[in-house]
Formats: structure tokens, sequence, C-alpha cells
């Protein structure tokens, strides 16, 4: 007997499957199994089909050793099953190669778990990659979308409403007639809240950028809620509405002076916009545990329990107020905005009839980052959690309702 | 008496490769990604009619998805009569890949012949398949390219039976 065929059989007992297979033909010359021998490789090990001349180029020594682990087939030869290893190198002393097949499933399975998971992981990195890319264009379209407003809405519409305005003023000298009065005046409305709208959105966009341009001054609160209050002095004696002002010693906060006071004047202006006649606006100003808390308490109408959960929504009315008064449904939104980059807190609270209380808390330091969290001695700190009051009223509202 | 082919599944991980196989060979699909290991081989045996009747079986190998070129990558490939190429039509830079791929099979089969596939065409919406350019991807690639969806069996059978008659003319005129 040849020597590899004896070292063949050596090999035999030691693995589960071997086979050595030689000449032009592909026959199996040597095997685990007796009954193999002499049959065509592709009928022992059918999952060689469609190869055969790739095995020729082994059998010459054409090509070298090859390797195909984690390989599964339905058709392995008896006992194998599962994933098996799978081995394949020239007989270095005939021509012909010889074929080894080691089962190996536990492994197999292992790697495949692994394999699973980090496939995953990577699916999900291309997803948040992607949903990135698609966060950054529409960020670049709301910018092209705010500076559209800035410069091609906001011109003209100030051009209507100034020639509207005249018109108005010429309507009152010559009096022509009562319905070209009236649709003047629907006109001049409609320019007025368009402008309103669009000067709303302009302050969305600042109020998301206050963070980027870390801006921060020490402010006098009790300055910045007299000068709010002093512009809506016209428009509280319009509405018949009283405004009051409580203040004590108040520390200065770390803020920006021109978004602080768009957010104390969105809430001011609801305050008046929303009361009765006749009706009051009281803003007290205290200083509470690392910050000072404002208080903007109005008698107004109050809003309904159903819309109470998304007074902070964007574009959100309620439902009387979107039918009795003007208005965006912003202020709100960008109140909440302001606050939130001033790592300070907001809550509402409101009895339907009797009037709408909110509640703004701020730091006197907000954490020196561009973000609310903060990392600092290796923990994480979120500012929304110091809250100096409780915020969990029954009544009342946080900003995520 | 049938003539055995071999073709191998070559693509990234998750663009539906085994799914595909499935189809082709079951008439079935799985929602549940199912991570491939190593190679999973399958046969189908199909029945051509034109020009001749014949049959042939396809003897698929289907290849673990995004691994680095390595010898037993090599080994896998080794004597393949063709090639179906898969990208996630959803996912570019799995089509972007598919160049990569063709080059790599190149080295072990240069002789092979191969087809591509952009599978999954069901995530996206019919307008835009119709819209869809293959033109520029087919000449970059120099391979027909098929829109298929292993989940709505679309263009699957075709993309196959493609290769399938492209290997035994091959095979013919040679």
């Amino acid at each position: 007997m040849p020597e590899d065929i004896l070292t063949t059989e050596v090999l035999c007992r030691l693995l589960q499957c071997v086979f050595l297979i030689g000449d032009e033909n592909l026959m199996v010359v040597q095997a685990t199994v007796p009954e193999w021998v002499g049959r065509p490789v592709e009928e022992v090990l059918p999952f060689l089909q469609g190869m055969e001349d790739t095995l020729r180029d082994l059998a010459h020594g054409h090509i070298p050793t090859m390797r195909m682990p984690h390989l599964s087939a339905e058709d392995l030869p008896a006992p194998l099953s599962g994933y098996v290893d799978v081995y394949m190198s020239p007989c270095p002393t005939t021509t012909g190669f010889i074929v080894v097949i080691r089962e190996n499933t536990a492994a197999a399975q292992v790697v495949r778990e692994l394999t699973q998971q980090r496939n995953e992981l990577a699916l999900l990195r291309e997803q948040l990659e992607t949903a990135n890319r698609r966060l950054q264009e529409m960020d670049e379209e709301r910018s092209f979308l705010i500076a559209m407003i800035n410069h091609d809405i906001r011109a003209p519409l100030a051009t209507i409403t100034t020639g509207l305005s005249y018109l108005l003023e010429v309507e009152e000298k010559e009096s022509r007639s009562k319905e070209y009065r009236r649709i003047l005046e629907m006109s001049l409305q409609a320019a007025q809240n368009a402008t309103n709208l669009a000067n709303r959105i302009l302050q969305v966009e600042r109020s998301h950028h206050l963070n980027k341009q870390h801006k921060r001054d020490p402010i006098d609160l009790v300055a910045l809620l007299r000068s709010v209050l002093n512009q809506y002095r016209n428009m509280a004696d319009e509405y018949h509405v009283s405004l009051y002002l409580e203040t004590t010693d108040v520390p200065l906060i770390l803020g920006n002076w021109q978004s602080l006071r768009e957010a104390f004047a969105n809430l001011v202006e609801n305050a008046i916009k929303y009361n009765v006649s006749g009706g009051e606006v009281h803003i007290e100003v205290c200083p509470s545990e690392q910050g000072v808390t404002v208080t903007v308490q109005d008698t107004g109408i109050g809003i309904a329990l159903e819309d109470r959960e998304k007074i902070f929504l964007p574009f959100h009315r309620g439902r009387r107020t979107r039918t009795e008064r003007p208005g965006t449904g912003l202020g709100l939104y960008i109140t909440r905005q302001i606050v939130k980059q001033h790592c300070g807190d907001i809550r509402i609270e409101s009895e339907l009839n009797k009037g709408t209380t909110v509640y703004i808390w701020l730091p006197l330091k907000p954490p020196e980052t561009d973000n609310v969290t903060q990392k600092a001695k290796g923990s994480t700190h979120v500012c929304q959690d110091k809250r100096p009051i409780d915020w969990k009223t029954p009544q009342g509202y946080t900003e995520n309702g | 008496m049938s003539r055995f082919f071999k073709v191998c599944l070559i693509g990234d991980f998750a663009v539906g490769k085994t799914s595909l196989a499935r189809r082709f060979l079951y008439n079935e699909y799985q929602a549940d990604y199912q991570a491939t290991i190593g190679v999973n081989i399958s046969k189908k045996e199909i029945h051509l009619t034109d020009p001749v009747p014949v049959r042939m079986t396809l003897v698929i190998w289907d290849l673990a998805g995004g691994e680095p070129f390595t010898p037993i990558v090599e080994a896998y490939y080794r004597g393949a009569a063709g090639a179906l190429f898969v990208a996630d039509i959803t996912r570019p830079a799995t089509v972007e890949h598919l160049s990569h791929y063709i080059e790599e099979f190149r080295q072990v089969s240069p002789d092979a012949d191969a087809v591509v596939l952009l599978n999954k065409v069901d995530l996206i919406p019919d307008h835009a398949v119709e819209a869809f350019d293959q033109e520029p991807l087919r000449e970059k690639l120099g391979l027909p390219i098929f829109l298929t969806s292993a989940r709505t069996g679309y263009n699957v059978e075709n993309a196959f039976l493609t290769l399938a008659r492209r290997l035994l003319e091959k095979t013919n005129n040679a």
C-alpha cells in the first residue's frame, strides 16, 4: 500500500471525515467510510459539484490549500450536519488531494451570534448616520426658509401694511363707504398677522441658535421686566387690563438679554391678550434656591383641560383663543425654548375662566456648556433636575406636559 | 444529465443575499435578519427550454456579507462559474461597494459571468423604481442589472435564470 494511503488511514482515525481523492476522474481513493472508496467525488461530497476544474487544479498542485470554515450545506456526508470546516490540500506524494472535514457547529453558533450583533450594530450606525445627514439637510432647508422669510416676505409685507395704513388714513378723510373701509381694515389686519407670524418664526430661529452664540451677560431681571411692561402699557390700556410688578431684591443672573426679553414679552402679551376687560396681570420676581423665579399671573380666560398638554407645541392654539384672539401659536414654544437654553424650567397652572399662572425658574448661572447636559467631575448633571420648587402639583403642566 | 454550475451570492451584509437565495430555492421569505457566517450551499435544478430543452443545476454559494478579502473568501470564490452581486437599493454605500466585490471576484474567477441585483425595491415607492436610471451603474460595472425584491419575489427568478442562460450559452460556445 502506498505511503500516502497509510497516512490517510492514520488521519482517518483522528478526524471525522477524510478523503483522499486522486486521478483525473476525481475518484475517492481512501476515505473514513469504506463504502465511499471508488466512488466519484461529486457523489460523496456533492456540495463540491460545479467546481471540478478547480479540484483538478488542486489535485495537480496548481492551487494551494483551500480552507473553508463555517460551511453549511444540505448534502453533507453523514454523519456530519450543521456547520463544518473544510480543508483541502494537494496530496504531497501523489496526484490527488486530501479533504478533511470537521464538524464545528458549536463554535460556528458563537461566531454567528457575534456576527449578528456586529452587523446589527453596524446597521444601526448606518441608520444613525443617515438620520444625522437628513437632519443636517433639514437644518439647512430651515435656515434657507428663514432667510427667505426674512428677506422676501417681511419686506413686501411691510410695504403692504404701510400702503393699507395710508389708504385707511385717506379713507378717514374721504369716507367713501363702510364696505370699502371694512375691506381695508381686514386686509391690514391680515397683513399684520402675517408680519407677526414671520417675526415669530424668526424668533424661533433665534432661540434655536442661542446656544451656539454662547453670549451670556449679567442680567437684572427686574429691569428687564420693567422694560417689557413699558412696552406693553399701551396694549394693556387698549384691552383694559392693569399690570402690576412685585419685586424683592433678586440677584443678577447670567443670560441673554434679548432672548429673555422675548420670552417674558410673550408671556406678558398672552396675559393681556387672553385676559378679560378690567382684568389684571401680576408679575412677581423672587429669589429661589440657586436661581430666580418669575411668576406671571393673569385673571384671564384660562386654558381648557384638553389644550393644556399641547400648549408648548409649536403652532398649537387653544380652541377658544383660536376663535377669539389673533395669534400664531408660537409664543409659548419660543418662551420654552429660551428657558430651556438658559437651563431653566417653565410650568403652567390654569383654571378655565379664572386665569393662568406661568412660573419660570432661571438658574443664577447656566452650566458652561452648549448643551443642557453637563459633565462635571465624571458625572452627568442634567440641570433640569435642579428644581427649586415643587413642579409636580396636579394642575401644573411642565414643558413636557 | 444535469450540468452543475457553482454561482456565488456576493455583497455587503444585510443586503438580502440569503433572502434572495431562499426566495429562488423555496419561494419563501423570512423577515427577520439572520446573519450568515461562512457559506451556505444549496442547489436548484432548473429546466430551460429556449432554444432547446436543457437541465442544469445551480449550486448556490451564499457567502457571508461584508467580509474582508482573505484567502478564505478567495477559497469560496474558487471554481465559480458565475456570481450574483447584491446591493440594497436603499443603502447607497452597498451599491458603491459593488465594484470592489466585482474586482476581487474577477481576480479569482476571471472567466466567470455575473449579474447585479439591486434588492429591496419594495422599500422604495413605485414611481422611484420606475424612474431609477440603471444605465450609469450598468456602464460602470459592465454587468446586467436587476431591481429585485426578495420580500415580494419581484424579478428574483428572472435574475437567477438570466445568469443561468448566460452560463449555459458561454459553456456551449466554449
